[in-house]
């Protein structure tokens, strides 16, 4: 096996305007460059990217849109060439993309199953041979011959990925839009890129989910703005992608307030961490207590509001929690300052970045927060590698019990 | 790699032929119907109203194989021409010999061609045509127009991801060339004068040959079949140098 991928000094640069005649007549005589006007600047979607995948291994590429990660895989595809820098590619290469690009509403399953394996680089021989198996793995054999445009959204996925699964790639590039639709679903495209692996396929792997990444790849590179600032092991490439992001959205969107303040009994004047942490923002260790202490002013005689704090990360909020739940209530008379704290006895949570949302309740039956701080503070933990992967940190022992 | 070329190309003329004519009433018969409506108004407009010089023969057995010859060249040019960026989302999304669609396109017209050749060969017969050994010249000849149309559609389909402007252009030629080339009417026609003029059109050579061929039962003019031969060859030359240069462009700018 020594079918890997090179990436050597890798330049790509895009032009943002379509070619016109005028142009290609600006390029060949010169008066005419005089009456056009300004030229757009061109975009450098990469800059000097240089990696190797080893034979047999899976490298991940994270970062944010329009970092060039979707550019690279084009120009290993060859699918483009590379304005500056050679790429070595070795071995049958097999690009899924989005899967079913070629599919036409018109012809059966069967049909576009035919034309989509021409599209990944069957031959006949091997068309006709995977045919049957395609339309098996499918589980669309009653309906091989319907056309494609009758097909529900999850039948035509699950098609495009049973042609993707019967590719016998050296190298295989996956694009993040590949691995979508149910669980059940998901979790067999998973298992096909596992046996890949265990295949000794090389792979590369584009995608936002840290969870894909850990699971899958050897090693992840970050891409920024058409650079690459880290290779590293998955996880610590992912934290360092999320510290990328952090410090770009620092400028601009730190504290965020939704919903309208002049309507909210409360405004939210300090929000504190108290902790171990270390740092600004602070980063605790694993499993460390931590409380959070909110300051408020009433913006009316307040009474019977709520507080409610939570502690997100990409996106997704881990965990919520409303003071009313514990019976406690904002009383407060117009102007007055209060301060009321949540104390957390450990923070079992996984090594990353982390905000917290301050939310205010008109009443406690209210469902709808009048007002929320997004991003109020922000803190991280940090902890060894035994800890494991994911988002939440749980409490586990290994043992083996055969014997 | 290049069997899948091969298997690229055969199931871009599959679908095309399946996809074209799903959903139609008529079906299938289309493809027969274009070239016979041609054969009718022809008849009528350059047979009946104009009484073109048929050299003794009635005027469908006349333009048989015009019209069969230029069905292919203009077909074939429109459609490859647009084939590129008519299959964008291909282009775009996958990494695919891109070669393989104006091929498909113009193998599609080809087959289209040969069934209109065969219904309209009918009438050919039918009107009092006979087919002789000297019909042999006719490969050939559709060698060297197949050469000519190959090029231009590399060229045209290559231009056309970065110009539009090349649609409309082969729309207005191949309107033009039409009329300039001896389909509906027979070279002899043209005013002597003129003829030296109209013969730097690589079709009339052509054009002339395969009529000669079939009607007369007689060789053509082989020399007047070199000029269209090397004018094919560096059509081709280009067309193939152009695509294989602009190619790796193709997914960015389609």
């Amino acid at each position: 096996m020594s079918h890997g991928v090179r990436v050597a000094g890798v330049w790509k640069r895009y032009r943002l305007r379509p070619r016109t005649l005028g142009e290609l007549a600006a390029d060949f005589v010169p008066w005419v460059r005089r009456y056009r006007g300004e030229r757009l600047a061109d975009l450098w979607a990469l800059q000097d990217v240089c990696f190797d995948v080893a034979p047999g291994t899976t490298l991940g590429l994270v970062g944010a849109n329009g970092s060039g990660k979707s550019t690279l895989l084009k120009l290993i595809a060859g699918m483009m060439n590379p304005t500056r820098g050679h790429i070595d590619v070795s071995g049958r290469l097999a690009f899924l993309g989005y899967l079913g690009a070629g599919f036409h509403g018109d012809l059966t399953g069967r049909e576009n199953v035919a034309l989509e394996g021409a599209l990944l680089g069957f031959d006949r021989r091997e068309l006709r041979a995977k045919l049957p198996q395609i339309l098996a793995f499918a589980e669309l054999e009653p309906f091989a011959d319907v056309p494609v445009k009758f097909y529900s959204a999850g039948m035509t996925l699950r098609l495009g990925f049973a042609i993707a699964a019967h590719v016998e790639p050296d190298v295989l590039l996956i694009d993040e839009a590949f691995a979508v639709g149910d669980t059940a679903f998901r979790d067999r495209c998973l298992e096909r890129v596992l046996r890949f692996k265990r295949d000794g396929v090389t792979m590369l792997l584009v995608s936002h989910e840290r969870y894909l990444i850990e699971q899958l790849c050897d090693e992840a590179i970050v891409l920024h703005d058409g650079r690459v600032v880290t290779r590293a092991r998955p996880d610590v490439a992912f934290d360092s992608y999320h510290e990328t992001l952090d410090a770009e959205v620092a400028g601009r969107a730190l504290p965020q307030a939704e919903g309208d303040p002049l309507r909210s009994p409360l405004v939210i004047e300090e929000v504190r961490l108290i902790g171990e942490g270390e740092g600004d923002p602070p980063v605790f260790p694993v499993d460390a207590p931590l409380v959070i202490r909110i300051r408020a002013r009433a913006t009316r005689d307040v009474h019977g509001a709520t507080l409610g704090v939570q502690i997100a990360r990409d996106w997704h909020v881990l965990h919520g929690t409303r003071s009313n739940r514990q019976g406690i209530e904002v009383n407060a008379r117009q102007g007055e300052s209060v301060t009321f704290e949540v104390a957390y006895r450990r923070l079992s949570l996984s090594r990353g970045a982390y905000v917290v949302h301050i939310v205010v309740h008109e009443h406690r039956l209210a469902e709808q927060p009048v007002f929320t701080l997004k991003r109020a503070a922000r803190f991280g933990v940090t902890h060894g590698e035994a800890e494991g992967v994911g988002v939440v940190r749980l409490e586990h022992a290994w043992r083996r019990v055969d014997d | 790699m290049r069997a899948a070329v091969g298997n690229l190309v055969l199931q871009l003329v599959l679908r095309d032929f399946r996809s074209r004519y799903k959903q139609t009433f008529f079906g299938g018969l289309w493809i027969v119907g274009r070239p016979l409506l041609e054969l009718g108004v022809f008849t009528i407009v350059f047979g009946t109203f104009l009484r073109v010089p048929t050299g003794g023969v009635s005027y469908p057995v006349f333009a048989f194989i015009g019209i069969v010859l230029w069905g292919f060249f203009s077909g074939g040019l429109s459609r490859a021409t647009r084939s590129i960026t008519a299959h964008s989302d291909l282009v775009a999304s996958a990494p695919i010999p891109t070669i393989a669609i104006p091929l498909a396109a113009l193998l599609s017209t080809l087959i289209d061609t040969l069934l209109a050749a065969v219904v309209l060969g009918g009438f050919y017969l039918y009107g009092g045509g006979t087919i002789t050994w000297s019909a042999v010249w006719l490969l050939p000849i559709s060698l060297i127009l197949a050469g000519l149309v190959c090029g231009a559609a590399l060229l045209g389909a290559a231009l056309h991801v970065f110009y539009r402007d090349v649609g409309h252009l082969v729309d207005l030629t191949l309107r033009v060339l039409l009329l300039l080339t001896p389909v509906a009417y027979s070279r002899d026609t043209v005013p002597p004068n003129y003829r030296a003029l109209y013969d730097l059109n690589p079709l009339v050579a052509l054009f002339e040959g395969a009529r000669t061929a079939l009607l007369k039962g007689t060789a053509p003019d082989l020399v007047s079949l070199l000029y269209p031969s090397a004018v094919a060859l560096v059509v081709l030359a280009l067309g193939v140098l152009v695509f294989r240069r602009t190619a790796p462009l193709f997914a960015e700018s389609v």
